[in-house]
């Protein structure tokens, strides 16, 4: 084996991690899943090893209105929202079935990932942490901080994959939530710590993969790009600089 | 602007431009903000108020019969009056296979799995010796399902202390290859979730002392301490995992955390009575 310079290996170094974001992109329906689906084939053909995340969406958003309401611990918001996130693995899975993109769960990633990898190019997983019971309360309310963005960055960092790249429906970070805000600016360039200093009143990614990437061995670059936009997801696995970058 | 969809029975979803939602107090949130995490407050239920969680130490375990089976006869004897989620820790073993994964440059959710596996065992050997009294070892799946049907059964369940985070363990602060939520903050995490009535850890020491007892023969047990003045001041020396005592400041339905002595017969017992029989250390 040959040695690296850093002293942990990267596992799967011509992989990439993609997040197709829930509320963002498969709430959307057949307008902005099909295209994204036709581009991911695209590039899965083309050669990129691609380990496909799904977010969870507006269904977790109600689970957890109604879990919250109920008084039930963080914990079982967790496995609730896991569960939204294995909806859409599963729908993705379904529509992508006639190119033979399998499913992985947690424990599937584990055992069947590499081969996977290798005899189809591609994987779908759901990208809830599999915390359930074990999730972190988070510092403040009860929605658990370990969500699916962080999860498909741990699972990347793990793989020490070559990026991790969020699908989402924005060109981007602005300075505001551009659907709330007009005046929002774009930022397409920016560190960790830049980003947390400007005190933004709302995150275009899970605050949990802003602190982890500071302390990741492997990817401290991450790419948001606006999945709606056909292209988009090409260049970024290109390497181009499109959409935002947030590096540690 | 958001507009009900057509003509469907109690219009569940509502269209926004080409997004389908589903009506909800944190419908088309991020979920990022101050303003909504305030908004997700609630006063928590308790799921297993009943039972108590009680993790016996790696090093009980891999002692073998003269350091494991006062332990678990004391178990034994308590079934009738109380119920145990008994959580196996991690010992030598796990401690191994970890070294062997750092010197091999495997990356730290790979070592947080490894060490799943091997405490696996451990729970292995926790369920053959308490079969005879009907006590099942559950995965962490079966946990999360049917614990509370097996408490109700069995009075007591097994599981693996350390928890399911395997790939997905959380890069360290400190750059430590090592996994950092082991089993100790495993046995945190469940108890913090299911809001049990008491977290024990049970250890070949009487509890928390000031100092390491060989080398510095004026170390003394603390008898009960409060976690925040315990990470200001010390101990030297800790039989449980200090991340523990971290967590404990802000854990929501975990009070304290109590510290006994296996090998001395009737501590578990005073503790799972809920009294004081060793270390008592509180939150705050």
């Amino acid at each position: 084996m040959q040695m690296q310079s850093r002293s942990q290996v990267r596992l799967l170094p011509d992989a990439w991690v993609v997040k197709i974001g829930g509320q963002s992109v498969i709430d959307r329906g057949r307008k902005a899943l099909y295209p994204l689906l036709d581009e991911l084939v695209a590039n899965i053909k083309a050669g990129r090893k691609l380990v496909i995340g799904t977010g969870a969406g507006t269904r977790a958003r109600h689970i957890y209105s109604l879990a919250v309401d109920l008084g039930l611990p963080t914990g079982v918001l967790s496995t609730l929202g896991a569960g939204v996130a294995s909806q859409n693995a599963r729908i993705l899975e379904w529509l992508l079935s006639s190119h033979g993109i399998p499913l992985l769960s947690p424990a599937g990633l584990s055992s069947e990932l590499t081969f996977q990898l290798a005899e189809r190019g591609a994987v779908v997983f759901p990208g809830m942490p599999p915390y359930a019971f074990w999730e972190h309360y988070p510092d403040m309310g009860l929605i658990p901080p370990n969500r699916t963005d962080t999860g498909c960055f741990l699972l990347a960092e793990t793989l020490g994959v070559r990026g991790m790249i969020y699908v989402k429906d924005e060109d981007g970070l602005f300075t505001d939530d551009p659907k709330k805000n007009p005046r929002a600016r774009f930022i397409p360039k920016i560190t960790v710590n830049e980003l947390l200093a400007m005190n933004l009143p709302d995150f275009v990614v899970e605050q949990q993969v802003l602190r982890f990437m500071t302390m990741a061995v492997h990817v401290r670059r991450i790419q948001i790009v606006n999945g709606l936009k056909k292209g988009n997801l090409t260049k970024a696995l290109n390497g181009e600089d499109v959409g935002t970058v947030i590096y540690a | 602007m958001l507009a009900l969809s057509s003509t469907r029975k109690g219009q569940d979803f509502l269209q926004s431009g080409s997004s389908r939602h589903v009506q909800s107090k944190f419908m088309r949130e991020s979920l990022l903000s101050e303003r909504v995490k305030r908004s997700s407050e609630a006063e928590l239920r308790l799921l297993l108020p009943d039972a108590s969680v009680v993790q016996i130490g790696g090093k009980l375990i891999d002692g073998g019969v003269v350091t494991l089976m006062p332990v678990i006869e004391e178990i034994r004897s308590n079934l009738k009056a109380h119920k145990m989620v008994v959580a196996a820790g991690s010992g030598k073993r796990a401690r191994h296979v970890i070294a062997v994964g750092e010197d091999l440059g495997l990356p730290t959710g790979v070592l947080a799995e490894l060490r799943r596996l091997d405490t696996e065992l451990n729970s292995h050997i926790l369920g053959a010796l308490l079969a005879p009294d009907g006590i099942a070892e559950l995965t962490h799946a079966e946990m999360v399902r049917m614990l509370p049907a097996v408490l109700e059964i069995s009075h007591g369940a097994v599981f693996n202390s350390v928890p399911p985070y395997d790939l997905w363990e959380q890069p360290s602060p400190t750059g430590s290859v090592t996994p950092q939520t082991g089993a100790d903050m495993g046995a945190f995490l469940f108890a913090d979730t299911c809001g049990v009535s008491d977290l024990i850890y049970v250890r070949d020491v009487d509890g928390l002392l000031t100092a390491d007892p060989r080398q510095d023969s004026r170390a003394r047990l603390i008898k009960s301490a409060g976690a925040r003045e315990l990470l200001k001041s010390g101990p030297k020396t800790s039989c449980i995992d200090y991340d523990v005592i971290k967590a404990l400041t802000s854990s929501r339905l975990v009070k304290r955390i109590l510290i006994v002595n296996g090998l001395k017969r009737g501590r578990l017992t005073a503790a799972l009575n809920g009294e004081n029989a060793g270390t008592v250390i509180t939150k705050g």
